[in-house]
């Protein structure tokens, strides 16, 4: 039965911004010399043992901003065209939580590091793939500040069950902490969605951050409401709603798609709408694929935000953000038009180069290793991507790693899409030989010597390959006709029947053209 | 008062209150006198030293030894630090 009031509703426009924790992966923590479990070298650290003075928040001890730390987080917000502050400053937001051990958080309040930037979303079809013929949107970005993050809470004891109280490991306090806030401007799941994702291509591509989905290096908080445009033509608009901490795509597209759906008809049973005091902060419940309410803490949002008096201004002056803009390297969505125009892939294809910055590393590396073999520019890029999203993407699948990590070399495979292209391999050779490359034991190996040891490799016969195409011409009179009149598809039955007699010394590629050389005429 | 004492997780008792909102609006009081002073065209001190923050290079340095921490707290349950059981979402933070 439909609610009623819900066919008061005419229309619906989903409104929602987004904010975006992003831990960097910097050695050591925001404001001392812990180590960072947001590190790789350093993940997994028994329970608070990558804590010091400053992280527990002795008394006595002073925070100092690690420099790498500040510089990451201006790298993302250059990337996503902010300008920078060039005097920027601390501010304590306190609240008491265990989580918290020195009852402040050092965030940035009122002039954060990276302020006024946008990035523009490409258009997106019905299913949320890029679409370039549907029109794109402009994503402003308010700002993008540094804080520190939080220890961790356990509700139940690490081994599972009931505890009488709440555990806090600190290791996390303390790890260095961007968030990018958003402007309300996304008006679907899809586009938060392909944000999301290509914020944290744009930190993994600029070695800011793991961006682990599962260790929560990257975490969305949407901010979600709709307006609804009455029958009566009045258009009122929804409580916002807040879903905290997110830590993957599917969670957020669920969450947004659930609260698209929700709004409405919460608004017809309740007639809510957006204003003071209104706005509530909600859980998503995976298994429940809904979100749920969360109890609010009375004056949660009473931070008191004030200068940290521990900490002097950071500074930042030209030559140093000169030299941060110039170490920024090319960019995932340039890398992708690159890829396109260059290369002539298409944008799936560019795309799935770009998944992973290793493979997309391996990926160029190829390239350039192709270059001295005498396949250079758009044909180097083709062939090479070929290879990676074929043999190499099929076997880094079965193996759940990324292509890099095979065991084959971008030298290596150069060299196998060098003879391939030579036509003395054939693409089932090729393939093969992109397989033993992989395994360890011929790390180091010449392709061509390993390709030649295990008969690999077509043998140039021409006088033979002559006398076959001869023999299947003149076995094959109206077939042959066809071609030189002009039906240059039938020669596929022509090459056929020659690779049925020349077995596995032949090519397809080179029967296809001496027949067409012998059929066609100039 | 009591919201200010609520943010402080402290519970004083009704004298106390008195007493320290006589306290409180004295110290508050004192401060206000800042206000007399002309500061139209004067920037926000950011931080007391014009001296910009010294930044640290990203190098790990040492840690407090391992169980120390939970050593340190009234209460502890292996590595962890104990405490009374609060609720099962993030804190206000982060």
């Amino acid at each position: 039965m439909p609610l009623p009031g819900i066919e008061d509703i005419k229309s619906v426009e989903l409104i929602v911004g987004m904010e975006i924790h992003v831990e960097l992966a910097a050695r050591s923590k925001m404001f001392c010399r812990s180590p960072n479990p947001a590190h790789l070298a350093f993940d997994g650290a028994p329970p608070n043992s990558l804590v010091d003075p400053v992280v527990l928040g002795l008394p006595g001890a002073l925070p100092v901003p690690n420099r790498a730390a500040v510089e990451s987080a201006v790298k993302v917000g250059l990337a996503l065209n902010c300008s920078i502050a060039r005097r920027t400053k601390w501010d304590r937001k306190s609240y008491f939580y265990p989580d918290l051990p020195k009852g402040y958080q050092i965030s940035q309040y009122d002039i954060p590091l990276c302020f006024d930037g946008s990035v523009d979303l490409p258009g997106l079809d019905d299913r949320g793939q890029p679409d370039p013929e549907r029109p794109g949107r402009r994503i402003g970005i308010v700002r993008a500040h540094l804080e520190e993050d939080a220890g961790k809470l356990l509700h139940e004891s690490p081994g599972g069950g009931a505890l009488d109280g709440t555990l806090a490991d600190f290791n996390r306090a303390g790890t260095p902490l961007l968030e990018v806030v958003t402007q309300p401007d996304f008006r679907s799941a899809d586009e938060a969605v392909a944000f999301a994702r290509m914020l944290r291509s744009i930190c993994r591509f600029l070695g800011v951050s793991e961006c682990v989905m599962q260790k929560g290096h990257i975490r969305f908080e949407p901010n979600i409401n709709a307006a609804l445009t009455l029958r009566d033509g009045r258009v009122v608009r929804t409580p916002i709603v807040e879903v905290k901490n997110l830590n993957s795509f599917k969670s957020l597209r669920g969450a947004i798609e659930f609260e698209a759906a929700e709004q409405p008809a919460r608004w017809a049973h309740d007639r809510r709408e957006m204003g003071r005091g209104t706005k509530t902060t909600r859980g998503w419940d995976d298994r429940l694929e809904r979100t749920v309410a969360q109890r609010e803490k009375e004056d949660a949002d009473d931070y008191r935000y004030f200068p940290d008096p521990d900490l002097p201004a950071v500074v930042i002056d030209d030559a140093w953000l000169a030299s941060i803009r110039d170490g920024l390297p090319e960019l995932p969505a340039q890398r992708e038009s690159r890829y396109v125009r260059e290369y002539g892939l298409s944008k799936k294809e560019a795309a799935a180069l770009l998944d992973e910055p290793g493979t997309c590393r391996f990926y160029e590396s190829t390239i350039e290793e192709l270059v001295p073999l005498g396949v250079a520019g758009a044909r180097a890029g083709r062939l090479a991507a070929n290879f990676v999203l074929q043999s190499g993407q099929r076997r880094a699948n079965e193996r759940g790693v990324g292509v890099e990590t095979l065991g084959i070399t971008p030298s290596a495979l150069a060299r196998i899409a060098a003879l391939r292209e030579e036509g003395r391999l054939s693409s089932q050779s090729a393939d093969e030989l992109f397989g033993f490359m992989c395994e360890p034991e011929n790390l180091g190996m010449d392709a061509a010597a390993l390709a030649a040891a295990r008969g690999l490799l077509i043998v140039r016969d021409d006088a033979a390959l002559e006398r076959w195409c001869d023999e299947v011409i003149a076995a094959n009179p109206k077939v042959a006709m066809d071609v030189t009149s002009g039906k240059v598809q039938a020669v596929g039955r022509l090459v056929g029947e020659v690779m049925k007699m020349a077995g596995a010394a032949a090519d397809a590629k080179t029967v296809r053209e001496a027949l067409l050389r012998k059929l066609t005429p100039g | 008062m009591r919201k200010v004492a609520r943010l402080a997780r402290l519970d004083p008792d009704d004298a106390r209150v008195e007493s320290l909102r006589a306290e409180l609006s004295a110290v508050i009081g004192y401060v206000a006198r800042v206000r007399a002073v002309d500061a139209a065209g004067v920037e926000p001190l950011v931080h007391v030293s014009d001296e910009p923050a010294h930044l640290a290079e990203d190098a790990p340095g040492p840690t407090l030894p391992e169980g120390s921490a939970a050593a340190m707290a009234p209460e502890s349950f292996g590595p962890y630090v104990k405490v009374p059981k609060v609720l099962g979402d993030e804190g206000g933070g982060a």
